[in-house]
């Protein structure tokens, strides 16, 4: 990779994942935004929206609901903490490591109590 | 691009004109937290599965001016926070005259859907 030479280098640390995934993932919603937005608009015609909603009804794209739902969830959840650090002191020295590992329980316990109804209406 | 540095430093330095939309991106973000779930679990987890996807569902319930004010609320705070992130993004990474132009960019954008959303939802009957 001589090609490659990074000015900086980064630690991988528990508030700096974070931070990329929530970059990421904010990227990730606004394009599902405007598609979204896209396919809502077909409802000026009640046969347009029918035949759109065709297609997302098929089987990949129920899957691909869930990663939306995984992504929001994360973008949420971390972005809830992000708030909790800039307000209520939730990135002090002893507490950030611990605050970042909690909002990964949240952000799970959240992703799948919405994924398994989900899940269960593609099997269904 | 580098001649319109100037410009850079005088519209869109962000410690000039970044602090209220730091905190308006804090502030819609608590907003979508409501917005967003309430938007998902309802029209997704508890309507969605019993074809309330299906057009007859959405248009009565978008035929309604409840729905309709919680609708443009929700977009318009969604595309306010989503056009602020790409900023903030365009913000870190891009320190040519550039800047001026994508920013310029994804505000026309921006405006663009919500025109969109506006059209879509404020004059709908059913």
């Amino acid at each position: 990779m001589n090609w490659y030479q990074p000015s900086a280098s980064y630690k991988w640390h528990e508030g700096f994942v974070a931070w990329v995934l929530h970059r990421v993932t904010g990227l990730l919603l606004i394009l599902y935004l405007f598609a979204h937005e896209w396919v809502i608009s077909t409802l000026q015609n009640p046969q347009s929206y029918t035949q759109a909603m065709g297609v997302l009804e098929s089987p990949i794209f129920k899957l691909l609901e869930v990663g939306l739902w995984l992504v929001a969830a994360y973008h949420a959840v971390n972005g809830l903490r992000v708030v909790l650090v800039n307000f209520a002191g939730a990135a002090e020295r002893s507490n950030y490591k611990t605050n970042v590992w909690i909002f990964w329980v949240i952000f799970v316990l959240i992703f799948v109590a919405g994924a398994i109804p989900m899940l269960m209406g593609l099997a269904g | 691009m580098e001649y319109m540095r100037g410009y850079i430093d005088r519209y869109q330095g962000s410690s000039k004109s970044g602090e209220f939309n730091w905190l308006m991106q804090r502030v819609s973000g608590v907003a979508l937290l409501v917005l967003l779930l309430g938007h998902f679990f309802i029209q997704h987890f508890i309507s969605a599965p019993v074809g309330g996807a299906g057009y007859a569902a959405v248009a009565a319930r978008l035929s309604d001016l409840g729905w309709k004010l919680f609708d443009m609320t929700f977009v318009t705070f969604a595309l306010y926070h989503g056009i602020n992130g790409i900023f903030m993004v365009i913000e870190d990474y891009i320190y040519s005259g550039w800047r001026v132009f994508w920013k310029g960019f994804f505000w026309i954008v921006g405006v663009l859907y919500w025109v969109l959303a506006a059209l879509t939802i404020i004059p709908f009957k059913g």
